[in-house]
């Protein structure tokens, strides 16, 4: 099991992990998304 | 091979399993993430870090789509804040009945029929929902389908007892309102043990008033917190695996891209049926689970976990056929909905 040891410190340590890798995602496939559109209309152009 | 501690099969069956509660979240603005503890538990994760695991994970899954409503403009944050403090104090109080109904010996029993009322009830909503639609062709009577407020609803709704909130949408709803449905979800939630956006955005609709758009981004607003908070109070244990949770999340928010882009090209009312038949396949499961545990029988065990998990999968894999099908037939270019699919 990968976690982090508990404790306030830890908990704040584990909630801030994954505020920051759901925005990380969001952001990406975000990007991606766009990539893909913009491949996508020059194919149709 | 390990990676992050999980073993290759594991790690693939985590993000293929998140991606398809992506896809349901995605389309339907609910439902898949009571899917992942069950889930934990039958891999043979202890309670704790389960429960820990599947509430950081909805945490996650809601930080992303309340970003995506953030970006539309469609959340209430006055009667997120309220919803919040209220679910808080509903959430804590069924998680007080919950010991007490342990001490009398009698919390799997309650609290697995309730799961099992709530999700049949669920399902057949959904299947009314449906043979609704079917009777009415046009799109207008539709769109009146959908914004039909039942009776008691509507009764609960008129209701002015002072102090009354704005709401952003332009409406007004007594506090007493708000209170007695957030905290009667709040109940619910702590007591079966699930972030409840599946009966929380409803409430929201049907009983304050809000505009459906607004209340699922309301919904997750306020669902946002409580996952932080349950986050929290099981990271304060080291109870949430990060590898886990990462993996569902990478799976998931992709998925929940394309379910969101899957409501523009699926014919709602066919996935509104398998929906509603999945509730209750897993309305089912947990019975039969229940039924396996009271009278020892492990073969049920298994049939309970595959009508929980195989019907899910069943639906994903149903909105991905749709989408592969209308790609090849039109060409036509992905747009996602405004709306986040719900």
């Amino acid at each position: 099991m990968l976690g982090i040891e508990g404790g306030v410190t830890g908990a704040f340590a584990v909630v801030g992990f994954i505020l920051v890798q759901a925005v990380a995602l969001y952001v990406a496939y975000g990007l991606l998304e766009s990539v893909a559109k913009t491949i996508r209309s020059k194919q149709v152009d | 091979m390990e990676i992050l501690g999980l073993t290759l099969p594991l790690l693939v069956l985590f993000v293929s399993f998140g991606f398809m509660v992506g896809v349901l979240f995605g389309f339907f603005g609910m439902g898949g993430s009571f899917l992942i503890t069950p889930t934990l538990l039958i891999l043979d994760y202890p309670a704790s870090v389960a429960i820990g695991s599947g509430l950081a994970f909805y945490f996650g899954t809601s930080v992303i789509a309340v970003i995506k409503h953030y970006d539309v403009g469609q959340v209430d944050y006055k009667l997120g804040a309220v919803l919040f403090v209220v679910l808080s104090i509903g959430i804590e109080l069924g998680s007080r009945l919950v010991f007490g109904l342990e001490a009398l010996g009698i919390a799997e029993l309650v609290t697995g029929i309730a799961y099992i009322v709530l999700l049949a009830g669920i399902g057949l909503l959904f299947l009314r929902r449906a043979y609704n639609l079917t009777d009415d062709d046009d799109d207008e009577a539709d769109e009146d389908a959908d914004d039909d407020i039942p009776p008691i609803g509507q009764k609960i709704q008129s209701y002015n007892v002072p102090p009354m909130i704005s709401l952003t949408s332009g409406g007004r709803a007594s506090l007493w309102t708000i209170s007695g449905a957030g905290g009667g979800v709040g109940l619910i939630s702590g007591l079966i043990g699930v972030g409840g956006g599946f009966i929380r955005m409803p409430a929201i609709h049907y009983l304050i008033g809000t505009p459906l758009t607004a209340a699922v981004g309301t919904s997750l607003f306020a669902g946002l917190f409580s996952g932080a908070f349950g986050t929290f109070t099981y990271g304060m244990s080291g109870s949430v695996d990060l590898a886990v949770v990462s993996m569902l999340l990478i799976g998931s928010a992709l998925g929940a891209k394309i379910g969101s882009a899957a409501t523009t090209m699926v014919e709602e009312n066919d996935v509104i049926v398998y929906f509603g038949m999945m509730m209750l396949f897993a309305s089912a499961g947990i019975a039969l689970s229940e039924l396996a545990d009271w009278i020892g029988m492990g073969g049920l065990e298994m049939l309970s976990v595959l009508l929980l998990v195989g019907s899910s999968f069943f639906v994903a894999l149903m909105i991905l056929y749709q989408v592969a099908q209308t790609v090849s037939t039109d060409g036509s270019p992905t747009q996602t909905a405004p709306e986040g699919g719900d």
